[in-house]
């Protein structure tokens, strides 16, 4: 991180937070995918099934329901109807077991295509027993029977009946001299013959009555023994028949209808009793009270087991949706910390980098300031020489000029001076050309000085903006937290009133059970009393009405309380949230207007440290161009002194006193210029460092930008 | 032929009626004492103003399964003789009806074409008659008979 430059450094804070915003969403996206793999299995497939299976239990009932009508039913018609209603719901049955045989395979639990086999097992067994009973009741032969019974044969008996009656009236006996009865006969025959009409009538009701019991029988033996029965009433109504043939005279047309009466019963009787042998009606009553109740119900119960593993699996999906769910959230709750965390660690970096790169320019600075001063220093030395040497060369011009005249080996001494003055001359200008540039770097390090104030200058300007958006922030920040506060402890005081009335609400409606209970018993007592109670049953049905009233009531109150309760606990959330929110914003707010104060601050210190410098840069500026200045005008005396001296040695003249003097002077004015040799030098060596001060100071503002 | 008054109730969504003057009271169902060891539908015993009454859940005998319609069950207490205290558990205690007494037609011939209950042999013990009232299916019981379906089968 070190030797990235900030906006490397910028681009990888992006960079991070780009990269935990996509793993978040990421792992959003697959904790979805999953959930919706689960609710569509649930949907698509155990829903479905338990649909499915409901539908195919409703099928079942439905269809032995319908099966039991046609036995049940009245007349052909609603037999019919019936019949072909139970085949309808048999045919549905065994679409829906088919639709739901892949739907439970999808489901994956073999028990319960284990159950469905079985279901079907059944169902088999059931569909031939429908069939039979659907044929048999096709046959209707004991309905037929008894049409027959209570039809024709209870005609054609009241025919015989009515026949014999004319036919006794009608005697031709009744001329005999003899005692007259009502019918024309003898007492004793007409006791006879009413005694015969009277058996045969009990004989003919007796045989109607046993074909009746022979048609509701089912058992072969006991059906046996109604017929034997039968035929013994059928003997001896022909006995009877005859008898009364004997007793009365008929002619042959009375004699031949009673013959054909008693052979149309007989017929009858035969017929009825071979429809009753059938017992179609009686069989398929005896399957549907046998097969179908057995079968009807291992069916029943398997598909309610089914529907029962069913719910199990929907409870299962259920809880194994919330899991996947819960789990989704957990892992974007953790990648989204995980993401913070870097973030923040990343940034915290970068803010360290900016500060050390700050640092560096304030101890650039400091560097600068001490250069400066140490610049300062070999310009006054410089100064001082200069003004040593300046006094100096004007105490040799004088001294030249007393000894002009008359010095011979000052001529050469002249002349090795003049050479030394003229080197002097060459390195002062050469010092003159190093310190203008010197005064030049420095000029220039002042311009990039300033520059960089200018620029801290405009961040700062910055920073405060900031600041004060940030203070802002957090003020409003604590509002909205002191508002959230107190809308959060006013749906609390709300969800605890609606507590209280619900609480009431249910004391309420236990008091309008226990009404309701004792208005029944009152009802019961009342019952009891028989006529007394009536007045008191009025009453108690007058309380059992104002119970009702009250249940009623109460439940209306505690849904709306429930409804109320729901919307608060929603509003209590949104406001938690919000409230974290808040905090988290006013916490951020508070550590940036922190953070912006201190660069602020830091910014401040930077800035009059960097204008310090400036300033003290553009004096060594000033300093140094004074020193070229005067290093020119040194160069420019030197020569001067180098002219006089080669006019001392053509003229060849002078003092020893004054030539040691001109040589000390000399010499002193050597010294001087080594002098300023030398802090030329160091002032070079001062400019140098200045100068790499100031490449510093650029590369570490150049990484600051 | 007599209007009477038949004590109703529900066990899930089956209407049951009793005659009323066989019912002693209705009440809610109180602290049961469960007999260890007994059927299924024994639920237990009840002390009612020191009267021992033996609860029977008439639902699990009726409808061969426990009904889970209602988490409060209702008691029906029926009128004693000699030393026979009982009690039936039910979901919901009803209205008091007044039926006409041949509106009830004996077991085998019903008028509802919805009749679920045929399909149970079980009920076949202790049903007296079928009847549809409003379009609803009644069932008649036979307190005598419930009491001896207790009794027998214990």
């Amino acid at each position: 991180m070190k030797k990235l430059r900030l906006k490397h450094q910028i681009a990888l804070l992006v960079f991070v937070l780009v990269l935990g915003l996509s793993t978040i969403a990421a792992i959003g996206g697959f904790g979805l995918a999953r959930t919706y793999q689960q609710v569509e299995h649930f949907t698509n497939v155990i829903n479905l099934a338990n649909t499915r299976a409901m539908v195919l239990r409703g099928n079942l009932l439905n269809a032995i329901r319908m099966e039991k009508n046609t036995i049940l039913a009245q007349n052909d018609a609603d037999a019919k109807k019936y019949s072909e209603k139970a085949q309808y719901f048999s045919s549905e049955f065994e679409r829906s077991l088919t639709d739901l045989n892949p739907i439970l395979t999808k489901v994956g639990d073999p028990l319960l295509i284990k159950e469905l086999s079985d279901v079907n097992d059944s169902w088999l067994v059931l569909k031939n027993n429908q069939d039979n009973i659907i044929k048999l009741m096709g046959e209707n032969t004991n309905v037929k029977a008894i049409r027959l019974i209570n039809g024709d044969l209870r005609s054609r008996i009241d025919d015989i009946e009515k026949n014999l009656q004319e036919m006794t009236a009608s005697d031709p006996s009744s001329s005999s001299p003899k005692r007259k009865s009502g019918i024309g006969l003898d007492v004793s025959k007409e006791y006879q013959v009413i005694s015969l009409k009277q058996k045969l009538s009990y004989l003919l009701e007796r045989t109607v009555l046993t074909l009746l019991r022979h048609n509701s029988e089912y058992d072969v033996g006991t059906m046996n023994s109604y017929s034997k029965q039968i035929s013994e009433y059928m003997v001896e109504l022909d006995g009877n028949v005859e008898q009364l043939k004997s007793l009365i005279s008929l002619d042959q047309v009375n004699s031949i209808r009673l013959e054909s009466d008693i052979k149309s019963i007989k017929a009858l009787v035969d017929q009825v009793i071979a429809y009753s042998f059938k017992n179609s009606n009686s069989e398929a009553a005896h399957l549907t009270t046998t097969i179908t109740p057995e079968y009807g119900t291992k069916a029943d119960n398997g598909i309610v087991k089914i529907i029962d593993t069913l719910h199990k699996e929907v409870e299962n999906s259920s809880s194994t949706i919330k899991d996947v769910y819960y789990s989704a959230i957990t892992s974007i709750l953790i990648s989204a910390i995980v993401a913070f965390i870097v973030g923040v660690f990343v940034a915290q970096r970068i803010s360290s980098s900016v500060n050390k790169g700050v640092t560096d320019v304030l101890n650039l600075s400091s560097n600068l300031a001490h250069s400066a001063i140490a610049v300062n220093k070999i310009s006054i030395e410089l100064s001082d020489q200069s003004e040593k040497t300046s006094i100096k060369s004007a105490e040799v011009s004088s001294m030249t000029d007393h000894i002009s005249s008359n010095v011979n080996t000052m001529a050469a001494a002249a002349e090795q001076m003049s050479m030394n003055v003229a080197s002097i001359s060459s390195a002062s200008e050469e010092i003159s050309v190093n310190v203008g540039q010197i005064s030049t770097a420095a000029g220039q390090t002042s311009k990039n000085v300033e520059l960089v104030v200018q620029n801290i200058a405009t961040t700062v300007k910055a920073l405060e903006s900031v600041a004060d958006d940030a203070r802002d922030g957090a003020k409003i920040s604590r509002d909205a937290a002191d508002l959230a506060q107190s809308a959060t402890t006013s749906m609390s005081a709300l969800d605890l009133s609606a507590k209280e009335v619900n609480k009431v609400t249910e004391i309420i409606k236990m008091i309008a059970m226990q009404t309701n209970l004792l208005a029944l018993n009152a009802m019961i007592e009342s019952t009891s009393a028989g006529e007394a109670g009536k007045g008191f049953a009025v009453v108690a049905n007058e309380i059992k009405q104002l119970a009702n009233q009250s249940a009623r009531a109460a439940e209306e109150i505690a849904k709306m309380i429930e409804g109320i309760q729901n919307d608060t606990r929603v509003a209590v959330d949104v406001i938690g949230t919000v409230n974290e929110t808040i905090s988290r914003i006013n916490a951020s707010s508070t550590r940036i207007f922190e953070a912006v104060g201190l660069e602020v601050t830091n910014a401040a210190t930077s800035t009059e440290s960097l204008r310090s410098a400036s300033s003290s840069v553009s004096e060594i500026a000033r300093a140094i161009h004074e020193i070229a200045i005067g290093t020119t005008d040194m160069a420019r005396n030197s020569s001067e002194v180098a002219k006089a001296a080669t006019d001392v040695s053509k003229s060849s003249s002078g003092t020893a006193v004054a030539t040691q003097g001109i040589s000390s002077n000399i010499r002193v004015v050597t010294d001087a210029a080594q002098l300023t040799n030398q802090s030329a030098d160091e002032l070079t060596q001062a400019s140098a460092t200045l100068q790499q001060i100031s490449i510093e100071l650029n590369e570490s503002l150049s990484e600051l930008a | 032929m007599s209007l009477k008054k038949y004590c109703s109730f529900w066990i899930e969504q089956h209407l049951f009626v009793i005659d009323s003057l066989k019912v002693t009271s209705v009440r809610g169902m109180g602290a049961l004492t469960p007999v260890p060891g007994s059927r299924q539908d024994i639920s237990g015993l009840l002390n009612i103003r020191g009267d021992i009454y033996l609860v029977f859940d008439v639902g699990m005998a009726l409808l061969g399964r426990r009904s889970t319609k209602h988490i409060d069950k209702q008691l029906i207490l029926l009128r004693h003789e000699a030393d026979e205290f009982l009690a039936i558990s039910v979901d919901l205690v009803g209205e008091i009806m007044d039926v006409w007494e041949d509106d009830f037609h004996p077991p085998g011939q019903p008028d509802h074409p919805d009749d679920l209950n045929m399909e149970l042999p079980v009920l076949a013990g202790c049903v007296s008659g079928y009847s549809v009232q409003n379009n609803i299916l009644v069932t008649l019981l036979d307190p005598q008979k419930i009491s001896q379906m207790v009794s027998s089968e214990a």
